[in-house]
């Protein structure tokens, strides 16, 4: 039985700290995003703070869209444990994913990696790469699908 | 008499990027949009606890023990056994819902923290709520 909250209130404030800094980082890119579609969505707070998991998905003004999934730590500092930003276009076609489950220790960035293109069909299989991003967090992820795709 | 040092040339050219106008430009707008996204931030934080409540530890333990015994029900797997067989390889990403298992782990795992954090039990969960 849970009495009580355990939670270090240090900790939760990172976390909620991440998570206003995130928002804020969301609203700042409305030139681009879509944050009238009815399909945008954002993780609750608490959840953020108290689960640590981060969940939304960013349509974008071309109807393109980004679903974004994190698993947080804090290490003195708020991390991306585990993540997976897929990016859609308007077609509902995979361009890019970025994502580090450690399956693919062959990488040279493992077990940080990207795949790029359509979702392969049943029997192929999905080709994984370096990333091209130095640090994948939500904020690089999101400046680089602006200035790869909205400049 | 002048000695000569090795300077490496990545640091030579570290120096050189730092010094070129443009950059120099960046690195200040950078710094000025974060400055002004932290402003705003707080703002908004404050904003929000000054009008909503905040979910209780219970309710977002509640919230997410749902979505994952509906992926449970889905895929006929225990969340153990499906993060262990998605983490290392053995199973695939869904081809008809390619972001699911993705949400999967987010839960899942976000599920196993709170049972850490504050001692949260399925079988309570079920039984009786107010053990939770």
């Amino acid at each position: 039985m849970a009495s009580g909250v355990r939670h270090s209130p240090v900790t939760a404030d990172k976390f909620e700290a991440y998570y206003w800094g995130i928002y804020a980082f969301v609203f700042e890119n409305d030139d681009i995003l879509a944050l009238d579609d009815p399909d945008f969505s954002l993780s609750d707070v608490d959840t953020a703070s108290m689960a640590q998991a981060f969940h939304a998905v960013l349509p974008f003004r071309d109807c393109s869209r980004l679903y974004v999934e994190i698993l947080l730590a804090g290490d003195g500092e708020v991390i991306e444990e585990r993540y997976a930003y897929i990016y859609y276009d308007a077609e509902g076609k995979r361009i890019l994913q970025y994502d580090n489950r450690r399956h693919h220790p062959q990488i040279s960035t493992y077990p940080h990696h990207m795949h790029k293109g359509p979702i392969p069909v049943a029997g192929e299989q999905d080709r994984a790469w370096s990333t091209d991003i130095e640090f994948v967090s939500f904020e690089t992820v999101l400046q680089w699908i602006r200035e790869r795709f909205f400049l | 008499m002048s000695k000569m040092i090795a300077i490496p040339d990545e640091l030579v050219e570290q120096v050189k990027s730092v010094a070129r106008t443009e950059v120099l430009e960046k690195f200040f707008i950078d710094a000025a949009r974060r400055q002004v996204r932290d402003i705003r931030a707080r703002r908004l934080r404050q904003e929000y606890e000054r009008i909503h409540r905040h979910l209780t530890p219970h309710q977002v333990y509640a919230r997410m023990l749902t979505g994952v015994v509906a992926f449970e029900a889905q895929y006929g797997l225990s969340s153990d056994q499906f993060l262990q067989d998605f983490e290392t390889g053995v199973l695939d990403e869904d081809r008809n819902d390619w972001v699911a298992f993705y949400r999967w782990r987010t839960m899942a795992y976000g599920l196993r923290r709170m049972e850490r954090e504050y001692g949260f039990r399925r079988e309570a969960q079920s039984g009786d709520s107010r053990q939770v």
